[in-house]
């Protein structure tokens, strides 16, 4: 009954997205008000039929209906109701039926908030964003269907989803931001097939596409930040990014976005960059499909891999489309979308724009060849060999280091650069606080070189990053209405918030790199009563106990702190064993803050009641989660309409002035 | 074909040798036998594996204290961790990184080289157990890549930026003579 | 139509799905082992009793060597089939169980639980499974009578392929040795 219900709301999506993805486009060839209109309707229709499916899968998972097949592959009667509430994307079909339930939130936002400005693109766009809905739709309905009926006998219980993911509250929002970033991307991309099937790229495409790119961008950035932090807390190797195959394909498409919206602030300013942009919002698209593809199909060895299953090759197949699509769409449209005449310099805010292009797309290129050699070795040599973190991070390191570079230079330079002695003064006036930087690098013992480039860069960046940003505030006309420097600020929030983004970089950044460089560790094995020492921590193992859970054997070592002899409390790093599971699962105890974090891993427990007891002490780790959090405050700052756009009264059934190529207008 | 009937006879010679003379009264040309890891539970004299044959003499010199720490840490940094995910065996709690990371202090503290240590482990585990792929043969596409990626870009840039400025050029001629024309009726 | 948009966009995205499309043809979880047509490291080990094995002396008897514990479930369902084996081959083909990070005592109690088709060896700190470059277990290795490892199996031994090495091995005579 539960799994017809579900079927039947999946393939009420899956007609919807289909007829929406035809009408959609004819009412696009066609300009019809009534065609836009019925492919709104069956957009809103396919969300609502998406949001039905989950709510049909979220009831079978919470009544432990063992009837439909996904809950007796994830479910148990034992699992807590906040897990068994996330269940539904811990496994396979589940996490794609929970895709298709975003993919349906972001329609109906599409077609609500761009009813009005956008209508020259909106058929098309809907079209495209259905045409994706279609291939979800029908990937539910087919080959990973969740709401398939058990066979019988109906189990009375189930095992209960992966207890690596039961083990922290953090794997329950990783990946929904992770697919509110994924997902989001489509509605840039069905936008840019939008303006290339229209032939034209005008303000009132630029304006809602850098919106809707920031909004998944943000969401990737965040969701990319939260497996970081995840991975900190519960894999107690005492790091946070491992640049695992997966890792890697979350940090693809992130690239590309963030290059495409540095590109679209070019097309904003000078009207030139069009194709370039719409070419970097088509590569982000595929990425996160490939993205997808790799973490799904299992070709690639990684800690996030789903198990096999026929899904890989559909969604090869899916992939094969899209870029097939792309390629040849490109190829016959992109003549149409002229860029205006502009004189560029390299030593210019464009040229900066062009190199930080340059440097992101490097950069995706270095870690998609290294993501996908070990498949390229195989193939061709018939051997396995592995690409990890040692090789990304002397390929990825220099072109950060540039790219902090750029963050600094860049905003510095003028448009257009034309005045010499404009630019030497904005390039010099930044110097004492690269050299700041370096100071303060030095002072705190700093002596490797990648280190101390670093921080000149980061101090430069930091100060043209408050000087841009703060400028309103002090270039405001004197007296005016009485306006505070905060009112001056929101004038153009987007701005302001651009460069809130930077600072939230900057921070991340210097985090990273200190504390990647100063990370300390002592590793002993301790009897009771026995101490380690590390960077003036004093651990006291006071002793272990064995505590027997539902689903788990925990060991759980009782660790006190002290400095100088003070007790600064006691921590309690564990290691789990689950029934089945080849390596027990280790929960590190950490004590954070401001300036480091110390962090425990148990590594073992003898038989005799000692332990094998690792200490790692890492500084400035807590600043690379506050960053992430100021870039994401920073992007709710540039979704603020600007001043100008809230005076603007919306246009109705205006011709898109800016549109055509003839029109001009910067 | 013939290094394989040889090398039997020489691993025979080898074993007998361990097995009829204590560790510290071997022959002087031979090197000297992998110590066992300091393990708990009973130790018995001559049991373990025989590696030495296989590694050759040491070519470096011992290392104790500090300095065999972070040699440790270097080596490891480099090995996958079999059993993991992407980790390295530095990074890895598992308990065969354990084991691994302790065969690497073994040897480097009896003056096997880094590059020893880590092709010791690339003969037993394969090229897979490499963080790093070795930059000979198709893996150097993996070593070029990075490089060639920004060279092409940067030139693709550079040409951009000299077709813009010639076009740019262009413009504002045509432009000031539109402007001299018009001022000029 | 662009044509400098077309081929470059093929010339990318071709060659990256026929990839991708062979990925599918290579399990992820299977590594070759470097090891197969080379001598088998030599080692001495003692079984749960104290009686001590040393590989060299089994010189001139095909060898099958099996890393296990009892916390793996395909080590588990090997065990039959082992049990089998050393029942078959009795005095032709010896069969070694090498631990693999586990407990002489789990292994003790579950050799009186199940029995047992060969000494289990402890391997002290790991250092054979190194020597041996095990992934996990199970791993299986083939050392024919001349002491090369002829052929390696990852992950569950299926019924077929144990007999197909053990008859090799046993057809071929040992190589003089000198």
């Amino acid at each position: 009954m539960t799994s017809a219900l579900g079927q039947g709301f999946v393939l009420l999506g899956l007609i919807a997205a289909g007829f929406g993805t035809a009408f959609g486009y004819i009412a696009g060839v066609r300009r019809s008000a009534a065609g836009l209109r019925l492919t709104r309707r069956l957009a809103l229709l396919f969300a609502v039929a998406m949001v039905g499916a989950c709510a049909v899968m979220w009831y079978a998972l919470l009544s432990h209906d063992f009837s439909v097949s996904y809950v007796a592959q994830v479910g148990s009667l034992a699992t807590p109701l906040h897990i068994t509430i996330f269940s539904l994307w811990s496994s396979l079909e589940g996490s794609i039926l929970f895709w298709g339930l975003i993919l349906g939130l972001y329609i109906a936002a599409a077609a609500t908030f761009q009813r009005r400005g956008h209508e020259d693109y909106l058929a098309y766009t809907l079209a495209t964003l259905l045409g994706i809905g279609t291939f979800f739709t029908f990937l539910i309905a087919s080959v990973a269907d969740p709401f398939a009926p058990t066979p019988p006998p109906v189990p009375v219980d189930g095992p209960g989803p992966n207890p690596l993911l039961q083990n922290h509250l953090l794997m329950a929002i990783h990946p929904p931001m992770l697919y509110l970033g994924y997902v989001g991307m489509s509605v840039p991309f069905a936008m840019a097939v939008a303006a290339l099937l229209r032939g034209q790229l005008g303000a009132t495409w630029l304006r809602p596409m850098r919106r809707w790119l920031l909004v998944p961008t943000s969401f990737l950035t965040a969701g990319i930040m939260l497996g970081g932090w995840w991975s900190y807390e519960v894999l107690g190797w005492g790091g946070y990014w491992a640049w695992d195959p997966v890792e890697n394909a979350s940090f693809l498409p992130w690239l590309t976005g963030i290059a495409a919206l540095h590109s679209g602030i070019v097309q904003q300013r000078r009207g030139t960059l069009k194709a370039w942009t719409v070419i970097l919002i088509m590569i982000t698209f595929l990425l996160t499909i490939l993205g997808t593809f790799l973490t799904r199909s299992g070709v690639v060895n990684s800690v996030h891999s789903f198990t096999q299953s026929p899904i890989g090759p559909v969604f090869l197949g899916f992939l094969g489309l899209c870029a097939a699509a792309v390629v040849v769409l490109l190829a016959l449209r992109i003549d149409t979308l002229v860029s205006e005449p502009s004189n560029e310099r390299l030593v210019s805010r464009e040229g900066a724009f062009l190199l930080n292009n340059l440097l992101f797309v490097s950069l995706m290129f270095t870690v998609l060849v290294g993501t996908i050699y070990p498949i390229v070795a195989e193939s061709l040599r018939g051997v396995k060999v592995s690409v990890g973190e040692p090789y990304f991070n002397r390929m990825a390191v220099p072109l950060f280091a540039g790219l902090l570079l750029l963050m600094g230079v860049g905003p510095a330079l003028p448009w257009g650069g034309s005045d010499p002695k404009l630019v030497r003064r904005a390039l010099v006036r930044p110097l004492p606080a690269a050299a700041v930087g370096l100071a303060v690098a030095l002072l705190f013992g700093a002596r490797s070189a990648p280190v101390l480039i670093v921080s000149a860069f980061a101090g430069f960046a930091l100060w043209v990053t408050a000087d841009q940003g703060l400028r309103p505030v002090r270039s405001r006309p004197r007296r005016q209405d009485g306006k505070g420097p905060l009112a001056a600020l929101l004038v153009a929030p987007d701005r302001l918030g651009a460069y809130v983004v930077h600072l939230g970089v900057l921070i991340t950044f210097v985090a990273v790199a200190v504390s990647s460089t100063f990370q300390r560790e002592a590793e002993s094995t301790l009897r009771a009563g026995d101490t380690l020492r590390l960077a003036g921590y004093e651990m006291t193992f006071r002793g272990a106990e064995r505590v027997q859970e539902p689903h788990l054997i925990r060991h759980q070592a009782e660790v006190e702190v002290s400095t100088n002899g003070r007790s600064r409390g006691v921590l309690y790093p564990s290691l789990n064993i689950y029934p089945n599971q080849r390596e027990p699962i280790g929960t590190p105890a950490v004590r954070t803050s401001a300036g480091h974090d110390l962090y425990l891993t148990l590594m073992n427990v003898g038989s005799d009641g000692s332990i094998g007891l690792r200490a790692i002490t890492t500084p400035l780790v807590a600043w690379i989660w506050i960053g992430v959090v100021v870039m994401c405050l920073g992007t709710a700052l540039c979704l603020i309409p600007t001043a100008a756009e809230r005076r603007a009264t919306t246009p109705r059934a205006v011709p898109d002035l800016a549109a055509s190529p003839a029109g001009g207008g910067r | 074909m013939r290094r394989a009937t040889a090398l039997p006879g020489l691993l025979a010679l080898l074993a007998v040798l361990a097995v009829a003379a204590p560790a510290s009264a071997q022959e002087p040309d031979t090197p000297p036998r992998v110590a066992l890891p300091a393990a708990e539970g009973e130790y018995r004299p001559g049991l373990g594996v025989e590696t030495s044959h296989e590694l050759g003499d040491p070519l470096g010199r011992p290392l104790s204290g500090e300095e065999l720490d972070r040699a440790v840490v270097e080596v490891a940094a480099d090995i996958r961790c079999p059993k993991c995910q992407a980790l390295s065996i530095a990074d890895s709690g598992a308990a065969s990184a354990q084991a691994m990371r302790a065969e690497a202090r073994s040897l480097l503290s009896q003056g096997y080289t880094r590059e020893q240590v880590v092709g010791y482990f690339e003969q037993r585990y394969g090229e897979f157990v490499l963080l790093e792929p070795r930059a000979r043969g198709l893996n150097l596409i993996v070593w070029a890549a990075p490089a060639g990626i920004v060279l092409i870009g940067g030139l693709l840039v550079a040409l951009r930026l000299r077709q813009r400025r010639r076009s740019a050029d262009e413009d504002l001629d045509t432009y000031l003579r539109q402007v001299e024309q018009e001022t000029a009726t | 139509m662009n044509r400098k948009v077309l081929l470059v966009g093929l010339g990318l995205a071709l060659p990256l799905l026929v990839l991708l499309g062979f990925g599918f043809r290579h399990d992820p979880q299977i590594v070759e082992s470097p090891l197969v047509g080379k001598p088998a490291p030599s080692f001495r080990l003692a079984d749960l009793d104290g009686n001590i094995v040393d590989l060299a002396e089994l010189r001139g008897k095909p060898v099958i060597v099996n890393f296990w514990a009892t916390y793996c479930v395909p080590c588990l369902y090997e065990h039959p089939l082992f049990m089998e084996g050393a029942r078959r081959w009795q005095g032709e083909i010896q069969f070694l169980g090498v631990i693999f990070q586990d407990d002489p005592e789990t292994i003790a109690e579950f050799n009186i639980d199940y029995g047992s088709w060969g000494p289990s060896l402890i391997d002290e700190g790991g250092r054979v499974a190194i020597a041996y470059g095990v992934y996990g277990p199970p791993e299986t290795f083939f050392i024919d009578r001349d002491g090369v490892i002829v052929d390696k199996a990852i992950g569950l031994l299926s019924p077929d392929q144990l007999l197909d090495v053990a008859n090799r091995m046993l057809a071929r005579p040992a190589a003089a040795t000198g």
